[in-house]
């Protein structure tokens, strides 16, 4: 199908963009369009004018920093890929990445559009929260800091206001005693996943736990935070080994039936994705 | 909303600078057969998911589909009629295809062509791995992929011995 009638701009400048954001009545930002084209090729979205931000040198910018890594709202997947220093300083980033769609879905799809569209079946939801990371955003009245915690409200639902863009997405890197993972599973190769887990554990100077997270996609409104602390800390992972984490994983997730699946097939995949995750992080 | 709005836009296709005038909605892909009558870009499924309307962007394969033309104005675009040289001889990729039948209906073809070709530009010794995971993306109904495969190998051993 085709979409319906909207008015095109192409901004010069952030500040020209929230201004026209802020002018315009049912606007809508258009960074690489992968999951706003779809929707509107389907006519789920119609909006009367697209703001496009993909141009923006300002937003294109991939800042590296020991502690974090800062990616800009223009930037695509692609090209977190093809930052080295990204593979080396938070290589979780990039085990996700190659997960999201195929190379072609990658090449115009922005990360920082992902995290906007908030789709709970999305790789980058997931690792922006297990990281607890944060995206700024920028509006007429002004830029503010979102934490990944209150930036996903529903299913494609975020906490951006209508006269808000993302401007960048924060990751914090992870300390030299921690190790992460991403597991999925999809139905083909580059498909949605039916469920996966993105997990990150920090070691004591003992080798012993004393954090571990695990984020879940696919199995509930928003990306769903799981702390295995409680079970995990101050022991290894293989000690209290599998049946012990898969239960306490399929006690915690509640997720949904669909036509790819049954609510309990997919509770017992996110649960080994859970586990299976964790082990690599051993 | 009121009477449609009418965008010119300059797109740059097969190192030809055309004009079109067409509304903001207009998808790449529609404008590249409708407007400019170039209809070796296949459309398949227009949700990004089968890879029929595949053409390079600046050298990089993106969907034609889910890209709006006026958003890519003076962008390097090639589709599979830039690929042939003006005497007509083939790219090696359109060569290997001939060649290990990578080919029945024809109609996912062209995505595949530009999808091999953007991955043997970058890189002319792929791994049977990067073949896999770079046309991962195209769907075909008629060769079940293993000739498909045969000749992204074989382009590529053709482009390395033009090279030689």
């Amino acid at each position: 199908m085709k979409p319906s009638p909207f008015n095109y701009y192409c901004p010069a400048s952030v500040d020209e963009a929230v201004q026209l954001l802020s002018d315009l009545e049912d606007a809508k930002i258009l960074a690489g369009g992968q999951s706003l084209i779809p929707l509107m090729n389907f006519r789920l979205a119609a909006p009367e004018h697209l703001i496009d931000i993909s141009g923006l040198a300002e937003l294109s910018e991939i800042k590296v920093d020991p502690d974090e890594v800062e990616i800009g709202a223009s930037v695509t997947h692609s090209q977190v890929l093809q930052s080295e220093q990204i593979g080396s300083e938070l290589p979780l980033l990039w085990e996700a990445e190659k997960l999201v769609a195929h190379e072609v879905i990658r090449n115009r799809g922005t990360l920082c559009g992902s995290l906007a569209h908030a789709d709970p079946a999305g790789e980058m939801t997931a690792v922006l929260s297990v990281l607890r990371g944060k995206v700024q955003t920028a509006s007429v009245s002004g830029g503010r800091t979102i934490q990944a915690m209150d930036l996903f409200e529903g299913p494609l639902q975020s906490s951006l206001r209508d006269d808000e863009l993302i401007v960048s997405a924060t990751f914090p890197t992870l300390g030299p005693n921690a190790v992460s993972s991403f597991r999925e599973v999809a139905r083909r190769h580059g498909d949605y996943a039916v469920a996966g887990a993105v997990s990150v554990v920090e070691y004591d100077d003992n080798s012993l736990v004393c954090s571990a997270q695990a984020a879940f996609l696919s199995v509930g409104p928003v990306p769903t935070l799981i702390s295995l602390d409680d079970l995990l800390v101050g022991h290894r992972i293989e000690d209290v080994g599998y049946t012990e984490i898969y239960n306490f994983l399929s006690s915690q997730l509640d997720p949904h039936g669909d036509l790819q699946t049954s609510a309990d097939y997919r509770r017992h995949l996110a649960a080994e994705m859970g586990w299976a995750s964790l082990e690599a992080c051993t | 909303m009121n009477a449609e709005e009418s965008y010119e836009i300059r797109l740059k296709v097969n190192g030809r600078t055309q004009h079109v005038t067409a509304p903001a909605r207009r998808l790449l892909s529609d404008a590249l057969r409708g407007e400019l009558g170039l209809t070796g870009t296949h459309v398949g499924c227009e949700h990004g998911v089968c890879g029929c309307c595949t053409v390079l962007v600046d050298g990089a394969p993106v969907r034609s589909c889910l890209t709006f033309a006026v958003a890519v104005q003076d962008k390097d675009i090639r589709t599979v009629e830039g690929l042939a040289a003006g005497d007509g001889e083939l790219h090696p990729v359109q060569e290997a295809f001939k060649e290990c039948h990578g080919l029945q209906c024809g109609f996912c073809t062209p995505g595949f062509l530009m999808t091999a070709c953007a991955l043997i530009e970058q890189n002319n010794d792929p791994t049977e791995q990067e073949i896999t995971e770079a046309i991962a993306g195209n769907l075909c109904r008629c060769t079940g992929y293993q000739n498909i495969r045969a000749a992204v190998r074989r382009a590529a051993e053709i482009t390395r011995s033009d090279k030689r």
